[in-house]
């Protein structure tokens, strides 16, 4: 080990090939992404320098603004609906009424298993207009004007594919969350309990500040996957009816690879990096100055 | 010190060794593929890669595929290395393999148009003109084959020939709501819209998640009985506006049929195979789609199902007729410009056999319209033959829109279409405007 750290190059010699292929297929992509969003180019004829234009272009662009209030609604419903829902599951999970039952860790963690492509379709069949699980349901309860075409109510679209992210990922959480809690001292809990803090006065006092550092990590995970959405999106509706499901990054996918921009689909891409970095500090000092 | 030495010497083995792997790894690959462009000698087998949407088990390129198998089997010097993509991914797939310049020996385009036009004009593309002499002209003609020419030069031949609008409706649900035959007028084709809705039956049944279809099988027949064929040109050559009064009925139209309930009320988040399935379970009086759409409801009727088939009907004062109809050729393979002399060899005889009038008869027996003259077999399916027999009046076939607009615009008013038939969506002034502005950038 000391030969190691005597010798910084053998360690820089050791790190080469990582960042050789981490360069060629991460920041190589991302550096010529952003100098494509400069151009204005359709893949086949010479590119033609637009300067800042596809970025002028960019800001006066709805479809680009709705698209990214989409992604913030994906970060809203799997912030606040992700976490809190797993810890809840974790905590009744590592309760003493389930804890022997392995089976409900596996039911609900089945569909972070279960490929992104299979949940779409069986979600939209379970919202499909004629013969769904949705409306059927409904209307065998008498409640007929409730249902809808779900995906394809503009206004609603996109929180019915909030549900489906949920429901998707909230097993994940809940797994982090067991092994957070295995570490919360049994003592801590017990004493707790004599000095009388149970139920939510327990969870909010004693184990959340405990397995805190597991949330945030969560958080920042959360956030980052939901700015990253676009398979179940890509499926369930392609960003459909005209738009109102769009994200970010399916936005950049049909303007840069349906309309051949792909000059001003690399400024959408560019962009989305921006903003995603601002919107991952910003959670971080947020989550900083909760912790303090 | 010994120690030392022995231990950075293995750490210096452990890391050239790292690189040596790596880097072979990426060596090996492009020996691979030099030593399939020189062919191997030795055998005399040529491989040709192939990318396609043609699959066995697909109702739609299914016989293309099995003509490409038999072809093999006839030419065991040449073998296929065929790489599937499906259909709808198949236009990002080609544009990007095209943009990146790696395009592989055969390529299928599934239709002329917009996006081949541009692929053939950066210089990708073989033409075949001094191949043609393959093909005779009354067997071939070049009106039928002149959607895969680019500024004179031949670049390949379609397999079939497929019309953009055809209305397939049930014929007793038509005969229930007290119509036997189909309205020719687009008048009396509303009025019929309206009273099937009021009879409380679904009257056409619609899936357009992918915008294609209201693109291909309503704004273009629709274009056409209003403007002629000629709008798209003018359009593009800025004679004609989106916003002009020409393309804007044919929106308001749209927006008409939507708003009097005319389509399923899902349509825009359904697929072509679930609205066909609507209409063969009888829950929709008519399904409009290409005629590609009769392979999908032959195949999948219920033996008691009746369907009729129908052109789409005149507008009155439109300078459109029910002899035209808006159509393409499709399904022609194309070479890449980089061929050597033996693949080039090879790729010619492929065409050959791929449009030869065994191969053609085989694609007509598979319920298919083709652009060559051969005979009908006679062991067609009846129901395209009744289909065939409806559209015998169209003789002349006009642009669809999707193949002779640019991508840009094409995206842009499969997106504006949902948005019309959307409640609460958008309107036919702001679609035309949004389109306007596309076609300007």
């Amino acid at each position: 080990m000391q030969m190691f750290l005597r010798h910084k190059w053998i360690i820089a010699a050791g790190l080469i090939p990582a960042v050789v292929i981490y360069t060629m297929f991460s920041i190589y992509p991302i550096l010529s992404s952003v100098y494509y969003s400069f151009f204005k180019w359709d893949g086949f004829s010479p590119k033609q320098w637009h300067g800042l234009q596809n970025y002028v272009n960019l800001i006066g662009d709805g479809v680009f603004w709705q698209s990214i209030r989409n992604n913030l609604y994906f970060v809203l419903f799997s912030v606040l609906g992700e976490i809190p829902l797993g810890l809840y599951l974790a905590m009744m999970l590592s309760g003493k009424l389930f804890r022997r039952d392995g089976i409900f860790r596996t039911v609900f963690f089945m569909p972070v298993v279960i490929s992104t492509i299979v949940v779409s379709l069986i979600w939209n069949m379970f919202y499909n207009y004629q013969f769904g699980l949705v409306n059927t349901a409904l209307r065998a309860v008498g409640l007929d004007h409730w249902a809808q075409n779900w995906l394809g109510n503009p206004g609603l679209a996109i929180f019915v594919l909030c549900i489906v992210v949920v429901w998707q990922y909230t097993g994940l959480y809940m797994v982090i969350f067991l092994a957070a809690l295995q570490n919360v001292p049994s003592e801590v809990l017990e004493a707790a309990e004599l000095d009388g803090a149970v139920g939510i006065k327990r969870t909010w006092h004693i184990v959340v500040p405990i397995i805190a550092d597991t949330i945030f990590a969560s958080v920042v995970l959360c956030i980052s996957g939901a700015l990253r959405a676009f398979d179940l999106i890509y499926i369930m509706t392609n960003g459909g009816p005209s738009h109102s499901t769009e994200v970010g990054a399916t936005y950049m996918f049909s303007q840069t690879f349906s309309s051949m921009k792909y000059g001003y689909g690399s400024a959408i891409s560019t962009a989305i990096i921006i903003i995603s970095f601002g919107l991952i500090i910003i959670s971080q000092f947020i989550l900083r100055s909760v912790k303090r | 010190m010994k120690m030392k030495w022995a231990k950075t010497f293995w750490v210096y083995l452990l890391v050239t060794a790292m690189i040596g792997v790596l880097s072979a790894c990426g060596q090996s690959n492009n020996t691979n593929t030099a030593s399939g462009n020189t062919g191997n000698t030795e055998q005399k087998q040529v491989v040709l890669s192939f990318m396609t949407t043609w699959s066995e088990s697909d109702p739609f390129t299914g016989v293309y595929y099995k003509n490409a198998m038999a072809f093999e089997k006839a030419n065991p010097d040449i073998k296929l290395d065929i790489e599937t993509i499906p259909y709808n991914d198949y236009p990002v797939k080609l544009n990007t393999t095209a943009a990146g310049g790696n395009l592989p020996d055969l390529i299928l385009m599934i239709g002329g148009g917009s996006m081949f036009e541009q692929i053939a004009r950066s210089g990708a593309l073989m033409p075949i003109d001094d191949m043609m002499g393959n093909w005779k002209e009354d067997f071939l003609p070049s009106s039928k084959i002149k959607e895969f020419n680019v500024d004179g030069k031949q670049y390949g031949i379609p397999g079939e020939v497929s019309y953009a609008t055809v209305i397939y409706y049930n014929k007793k649900i038509m005969k229930d709501a007290g119509y036997t035959e189909f309205p020719t007028t687009y008048d009396a084709f509303k009025a019929m819209v309206k009273d099937l809705k009021a009879k409380n039956i679904t009257p056409i049944a619609y899936g357009n998640k992918t915008g294609s279809v209201l693109l291909a099988s309503l704004l273009s027949p629709l274009n056409e009985r209003i403007s002629g064929p000629d709008l798209y040109a003018k359009i593009k050559s800025g004679e004609q506006k989106f916003t002009d009064p020409d393309f804007m009925n044919a929106l308001k139209d749209i927006k008409e049929l939507s708003d009097i309930g005319a389509f399923n009320v899902d349509l825009n988040s359904i697929d072509n195979v679930q609205a066909t399935n609507l209409f063969l379970s009888g829950n929709s009086a008519m399904y409009i789609d290409g005629s590609w759409g009769a392979k999908q409801i032959s195949k999948d009727k219920a033996a008691d199902l009746e369907v009729g088939f129908a052109v789409f009907p005149q507008i009155e004062g439109g300078k459109g007729s029910m002899s035209t109809m808006p159509g393409a050729t499709n399904q022609g393979v194309v070479l890449n410009a980089k061929l050597d002399d033996a693949k080039k060899a090879a790729a010619e005889k492929f065409l050959q056999f791929m449009y030869s009038e065994e191969s053609y008869q085989n694609i007509i027996r598979d319920g298919n319209m083709v652009p060559a003259n051969v005979e009908a077999p006679a062991d067609i399916d009846p129901l395209f033959k009744e289909m065939t027999g409806v559209l015998a009046g169209v003789k002349e076939i006009t642009p669809v829109y999707d193949i002779v607009m640019p991508a840009t615009v094409v995206t842009a008013t499969k997106n504006g279409l949902q948005g019309l038939t959307t409640p609460g969506g958008s309107t036919p002034e702001a679609v035309a405007e949004e389109l306007q502005k596309e076609l300007g950038q």
